[in-house]
């Protein structure tokens, strides 16, 4: 085992508009900056119950899909900044990326279980649940 | 990935950026030593015509694709390696993040100001942690 220096920022995106930063931490926590403003707008506290590894908008810049070393993948709703939809258990180990396909139907996961995942992605297709369609090991 | 769905970019702990086509499943180019250290992050503009790269070395460059030059850089971006880039939809800006606590706003053409805003001290969490 080593110290290592790991730093609090572990993902950003920018929305479709181009007129937010959206980042993710060590912290658990999501932060909403303006890029015309220059400023912290939203911070959403314990987003997740460990580290945040991705951070993604969706192609409507609706909803953000978030991915952690919780194993689950939650959906938040960008502008009402609450939390919408959680994948619990979603992959075994961490994951390190989740994203919206460019249609919206679905989200596609990467974990260190070392298995890929396509869920459907209920915002757009209003499924009451979300089960894993699709797994690549 | 690019848009069209024709190639897959990646970027590597061995210091290089390769180029592979889908389907044909081969390396059509390598950005060979591009860093001097790990490279943590890659970012494509909407039109696939520029690709940036982020690097544990703290620098970002910014190469195109046509020409496969290095057309800009910056080679203390972050007091840190840097762990996360994207490029802004407008395909004007770098947004990236680093181990320094820092999110930075960089121009990706050399005519405007490079580093045009930092965020300081953005994220709350622990800087260590053991592996």
């Amino acid at each position: 085992m080593l110290l290592t220096f790991i730093g609090p920022i572990r993902c950003l995106s920018v929305t479709p508009d181009g007129r937010y930063i959206v980042s993710g931490s060590i912290g658990k926590e999501i932060k909403v900056l303006s890029l015309d403003k220059k400023e912290l707008l939203h911070t959403i506290e314990d987003a997740h119950n460990d580290s945040i590894n991705s951070v993604e908008m969706s192609k409507d810049g609706k909803y953000i899909i978030s991915a952690s070393n919780d194993r689950s993948i939650r959906v938040f709703d960008f502008s009402k900044r609450k939390k919408v939809y959680t994948i619990p258990d979603a992959h075994k180990e961490n994951i390190f990326a989740a994203l919206v396909t460019p249609n919206n139907n679905y989200i596609v996961s990467g974990s260190n279980d070392n298995v890929l995942k396509v869920f459907v992605n209920p915002y757009n297709l209003h499924a009451l649940t979300i089960t894993g369609i699709n797994s690549f090991h | 990935m690019t848009s069209d769905g024709k190639y897959i970019i990646s970027g590597s702990d061995d210091c290089s950026i390769k180029i592979f086509a889908m389907f044909k499943w081969e390396n059509t180019y390598t950005f060979e030593n591009i860093h001097t250290d790990w490279i943590t992050a890659l970012a494509l503009s909407s039109n696939d015509k520029v690709l940036v790269s982020g690097s544990n070395d703290r620098s970002i460059k910014v190469i195109y694709l046509n020409s496969h030059e290095v057309a800009n850089h910056y080679s203390n971006a972050h007091d840190s390696p840097i762990s996360c880039l994207k490029i802004t939809p407008n395909n004007k800006f770098i947004v990236s993040g680093g181990l320094d606590r820092a999110i930075k706003i960089f121009s990706i053409s050399k005519k405007i100001k490079g580093l045009l805003h930092t965020f300081k001290d953005i994220h709350s969490g622990r800087d260590y942690e053991l592996r």
